[in-house]
């Protein structure tokens, strides 16, 4: 992908998943990246998104260590499934918090770190968002409403941006399902493994985190110089189908 | 392994014709279709600067002979088709009340119907060669919104954008699968608009300042879209509408 070679990207939820093959494919694409999670190990650096002061540490750690950042791939998330009626408040709340808090955090840094380099401000922040964050998606009450903030939350900071003259554009993308840790946690590997599952789909299968990496890289590039305050969806057709 | 093979029409010009650049520059064969052969052959001598392999194809979109014969030849030349990019169309911009349902019908089977019939054939012959491949409809950010006195385009831009997503459902269910999505860039600085509203300041000036981002939309902003949708790097990227408009939509 052209335009990505020399930038400097951090990635939250690193670990594992959409997160992971995003680092591999932003290093592949020749930029020079700073993977975090709140379950760090190796090369990655530890960050709970949800805490204000560990964002400044997050910023500080990319910056001390490729002098500057170009791209905030926002993608820290987990997973929630269950009748809204069972729902616990505090179980809302965490949901709420990691997604649009956390993402609320990650974007604001970002966007003061691009403008401190000059101006006009460049770079590109992405936010992983969900199929579930535009059409309403059984048992994902706190999930699907996080998600939903969170387009919405990338639209708005991406006409604010805009206006003030920075070249930072904010994008969202909403993958369908896709198979990572995460949802393997919901669904086992014989429900993966079974193509009657996929069937109602368009495409008939379901991602994989390579499908959402590869959004990941246009969104990154000067390619996508033009796209901002929208979101890209990566789904097999699942927003169109009647699969709920 | 034979290259793979992208039918653009429109590509005469503007969007359509930096689009098949770009494919070709990525390594498709590009059939650069349109109407007129001096500007046609601007394009494929493009392709050919930009390191690709490009001719041109003189059709008219809007008639579905035109349309069978031309994927028969494909069929039978390549054996294969990857992608077609349906981006011919016209644009008026006229208020409401002087707006003639002549003019009306002329703009939705330029715009509309084209679309249709490209979908169409491009999806009997990915079908029926069984090569999978990719369908990107250009629409506009007009199909999503209303603009002032366009009262014609703005209705048919949408039925394009609806039309693709019918469309992707239906393909997806091909073996391999087709996949078909929308395009719908902003206001972007082509012959179109300039052909429409004039090439003044004040025109240059409305290009830009509706959108978010301080930028000038250009015709290369959307065939990097087209390359990312055309390729496999969007495999599981279907039915969607992909804007592409500097933020100006947003809000």
């Amino acid at each position: 992908m052209s335009g990505l070679a020399g930038k400097v990207a951090l990635v939250t939820g690193a670990a594992s998943g959409i997160g992971a093959s995003a680092v591999a494919a932003l290093e592949a694409a020749g930029a020079r990246v700073l993977g975090t999670d709140i379950r760090a190990s190796g090369a990655l650096f530890p960050h709970d998104v949800t805490d204000e002061a560990q964002w400044d540490a997050a910023i500080a750690e990319v910056v001390k260590r490729f002098g500057r950042l170009d791209i905030l791939v926002s993608n820290a998330g987990t997973a929630q499934a269950g009748p809204i009626v069972d729902l616990a408040l505090a179980d809302f709340r965490a949901q709420c918090r990691v997604h649009v808090e956390g993402a609320f955090l990650g974007i604001r840094a970002a966007v003061a770190q691009m403008r401190a380099q000059g101006a006009p401000a460049r770079g590109s922040i992405i936010v992983m968002a969900s199929v579930a964050g535009l059409k309403p998606i059984m048992q994902t009450t706190a999930y699907g409403t996080a998600k939903a903030a969170l387009i919405n939350l990338a639209r708005a900071v991406g006409v604010e941006v805009g206006r003030k003259g920075d070249l930072i554009r904010v994008n969202a993308i909403c993958p369908g399902g896709t198979r990572t840790p995460m949802t393997e946690a919901l669904f086992d590997a014989a429900y993966w493994a079974d193509p009657a599952n996929f069937a109602d789909l368009p495409l008939k299968d379901y991602c994989r985190p390579g499908d959402i990496a590869e959004a990941i890289l246009y969104l990154a590039s000067d390619e996508a110089e033009f796209v901002t305050a929208t979101h890209l969806v990566v789904d097999g057709g699942w927003l169109l189908s009647d699969r709920i | 392994m034979s290259m793979p093979v992208a039918l653009v029409t429109g590509a005469t010009s503007g969007i359509g014709r930096a689009g098949g650049v770009r494919l070709a520059r990525d390594g498709f064969h590009v059939l650069a279709a349109g109407r007129d052969p001096a500007r046609g052959g601007e394009t494929v001598a493009q392709c050919a600067a930009a390191g690709g392999v490009a001719e041109f194809l003189a059709f008219d979109v809007c008639d579905e002979a035109a349309w069978e014969g031309v994927m028969a030849d494909i069929a039978g030349r390549f054996g294969r088709l990857d992608a077609v990019v349906n981006s011919a169309g016209i644009f008026f911009a006229r208020p409401l009340p002087e707006t003639s349902l002549e003019d009306f019908r002329r703009l939705w089977e330029a715009d509309v119907e084209s679309v249709f019939l490209g979908t169409k054939w491009a999806m009997r012959t990915m079908r029926d060669l069984k090569c999978g491949g990719s369908i990107i409809n250009v629409s506009s950010l007009a199909g999503l919104i209303g603009l002032e006195d366009c009262s014609a385009y703005c209705p048919a831009k949408a039925a394009v954008t609806h039309f693709s997503k019918i469309a992707a459902v239906e393909a997806g269910g091909f073996d391999p699968p087709v996949r078909v999505n929308s395009l719908n860039p902003g206001v972007i600085l082509t012959e179109m608009i300039t052909g429409a509203y004039g090439d003044t300041p004040e025109v240059r000036a409305f290009v830009k300042d509706g959108n978010a981002l301080d930028l000038v939309g250009e015709a290369r902003h959307i065939a990097a879209a087209i390359s990312f949708l055309a390729g496999p790097a969007s495999r599981m990227v279907t039915g969607t509408a992909h804007v592409v408009d500097g933020g100006r939509g947003a809000d």
